[in-house]
């Protein structure tokens, strides 16, 4: 973890997980969502045409993560659409509140180089250890 | 980790109750000594198969089949039944993809029918099946038909005039399981599934055409019309977005009813409800919608390779062999203890393998029990079997398993070496994603030779035929 925040993948049986880590709640919240589309399109460029707010509220902490990126994949598989920049604020409780930027996926430029299914449950983890926070999350390929 | 396995015969070991606090019944994983020991290292799928015993209502064994490995929730090759009215019933005992099988299609040409014709071949399917990601190319169909879709499965595809009648009856649940709820399917599900119908998707599905180059049991290959050399085309695929979004949204609203049914579990991938509370009556409408879904879509990829191959071969009649699910719950009957119990049986990774004279079955299987297919990695074979003795309720195993992640596979593996042992082999590959290539290459995959020795071996099914690839389509 030389960087202050960022996010990297793991092996998982024939899957794959995201770990990130950041200063704040917020970051590892950003990290891990940018960290997945990336997953997804591997570094293709995104234009950050337009804006799209996203609010979640969950019963924990871990649950608010793994629905959270849940929204990233809802808005590639199901709205046809690529994030490429993203704005957290966590809120009360467990929930968020977020501005997502980014575009329509033109299959021009963009390409999908992973399906992605979905995110799960088994072993996330969201912790703050030392002045680090940290999550932690398992993928369905 | 240690673990001490109790060793019932050479196919059979059992993580005693007393392994976990928690575990209701033993766990059972077919598998031999050698197996065993690679995953005693690695560990984590053995942990899950003692999770699972930990389900409320489980009867019998936590089974896990010979091509066991890491999942999440049960692991992949985990079967578990739970009693009705009030056992348990987990979106994470039938996984993401939901109706997630596999198809075989009969062709009437011979490998040497085919001689110069492989690439056209690989070229034209490779146009007819969009693999549904970024560029899409499903079937544009309207909001009603979805509806229609999610209750009617196959029969739907064939009422549009994408098959037939026999091709129905040549498919678990004939392609339209009952019970589906398409209200219980969110609009989030349904705007996934609306553009896919007719897409294949990434990852480990494919479109392959093969040829049967060995018989080991004729009687039974004759039954299912195959003969040494006669070309094959299979398919696996599953529910897409529209499956996966349900059983992101049910794991969810499990985790929250968990508490009010007072329900504590090891991996709260596993969360469920009781099959008669409202989530988990509403959880298996859904579920049954999405596998409705899974085998519409299979029949509209039938459709598709039907047109390919017809557009390169000529005319010629193509005819549905059987089609199963892998990743589903089911409500079957069983025999448990000698008492005869109506079941909520969670395959994940694991196909349904019925015994002959099984009254599920249609006529033409029912001497010689239900066909059961077995995809292996895309440079090696695949095999056809069929259900023998109806242990571990009546399953058996679905593909070779994964020996390297993904993260590994492209690792230590090369790209241009990929393509190089697949030409070498005589593999015609069109893929969307050169990079699900090396993830999918054949190294990154166990041998499935020997998960089918080990399964027939522990007597679940018989080895009937192997086929060899020809063309691989991949998403």
């Amino acid at each position: 973890m030389s960087e202050s925040k960022g996010c990297r993948t793991f092996d998982h049986g024939g899957d794959a997980g995201l770990f990130a880590w950041g200063p704040r709640l917020e970051d590892v919240f950003e990290q891990a969502f940018l960290g997945l589309v990336d997953y997804i399109v591997e570094g293709q460029q995104v234009r950050p045409q337009e804006e799209r707010s996203i609010r979640l509220e969950a019963p924990d902490g871990e649950s608010l993560l793994v629905e959270w990126l849940g929204e990233a994949l809802f808005l590639i598989d199901g709205e046809g659409w690529l994030p490429g920049r993203v704005k957290v604020k966590v809120g009360e409780g467990f929930s968020l509140e977020a501005k997502v930027w980014g575009e329509a996926i033109d299959p021009e430029c963009h390409w999908i180089i992973r399906d992605v299914k979905a995110v799960t449950y088994h072993g996330s983890k969201l912790l703050r250890e030392g002045d680090a926070w940290q999550a932690k999350v398992v993928l369905d390929l | 980790m240690v673990w001490d396995l109790e060793k019932l015969d050479e196919y059979r070991w059992q993580i005693p109750r007393g392994y976990k606090p928690g575990m209701l019944v033993p766990g059972l994983i077919f598998i031999d000594g050698e197996e065993l020991a690679n995953l005693k290292e690695e560990g984590q799928a053995l942990e899950q198969v003692a999770n699972a015993a930990c389900l409320p209502g489980i009867v019998g064994f936590a089974y896990a089949m010979p091509d066991i490995h890491t999942g999440y929730g049960l692991p992949i090759g985990g079967v578990v039944a739970t009693k009705l009215p009030d056992g348990l019933i987990t979106p994470g005992g039938v996984g993401y993809d939901i109706n997630c099988g596999v198809r075989l299609l009969a062709t009437p040409w011979r490998e040497e029918d085919l001689e110069d014709k492989w690439s056209d071949l690989a070229d034209e399917l490779y146009r007819a099946i969009p693999s549904g990601l970024g560029d899409k190319g499903g079937l544009k169909i309207a909001q009603g038909d979805l509806d229609r879709v999610l209750c009617q499965g196959a029969a739907w595809a064939v009422e549009q005039g994408m098959g037939s009648q026999e091709d129905l009856s040549m498919s678990e649940e004939e392609g339209e399981m009952a019970g589906a709820d398409p209200d219980a399917v969110s609009q989030r599900a349904k705007k996934r599934g609306q553009g896919q119908l007719g897409t294949l998707g990434s990852g480990n599905h494919f479109v392959e055409v093969q040829v049967v180059d060995r018989i080991y049991r004729e009687e039974e290959a004759r039954v299912m019309g195959l003969s040494q050399g006669q070309v094959v085309v299979m398919i696996h695929s599953g529910s897409r977005g529209l499956g996966h979004q349900v059983c992101s949204d049910y794991t969810r609203r499990m985790v929250e009813a968990m508490g009010r049914y007072g329900i504590k579990l090891p991996d709260r991938q596993l969360a469920g409800a009781p099959l008669s509370s409202p989530e988990g009556k509403r959880y298996f409408g859904a579920m049954v919608a999405a596998a409705n879904y899974a085998w519409a879509n299979r029949q509209v990829l039938t459709h598709r390779v039907r047109e390919a191959l017809r557009q390169v071969m000529g005319h010629g009649e193509i005819r549905v062999v059987w089609d199963v699910a892998h990743n589903i719950a089911k409500i079957e009957e069983h025999i448990v203890d000698g008492e005869e119990l109506k079941l909520c049986v969670h395959r994940k990774g694991a196909t349904r393998a019925l015994p002959g004279g099984h009254r599920l079955l249609p006529e033409v299987y029912r001497g010689m029990g239900q066909p059961v297919l077995v995809p292996g990695d895309m440079g090696s074979g695949s095999y056809v079997l069929v259900g023998n003795r109806g242990e571990g309720f009546a399953s058996a195993c679905h593909g070779a398993g994964r020996r390297l992640s993904r993260g590994e596979a492209k690792r230590l593996l090369q790209r241009d070496e990929v393509f190089a042992e697949l030409a070498e082999a005589g593999v015609e590959l069109r893929a969307a994603s050169r990079q699900v290539v090396l993830e999918e290459a054949p190294t990154a995959y166990k041998d499935v030779d020997e998960v089918v020795r080990i399964s027939e071996g522990a007597g679940l099914t018989r080895q009937v035929l192997r086929l060899a690839p020809r063309c691989v389509i991949k998403g």
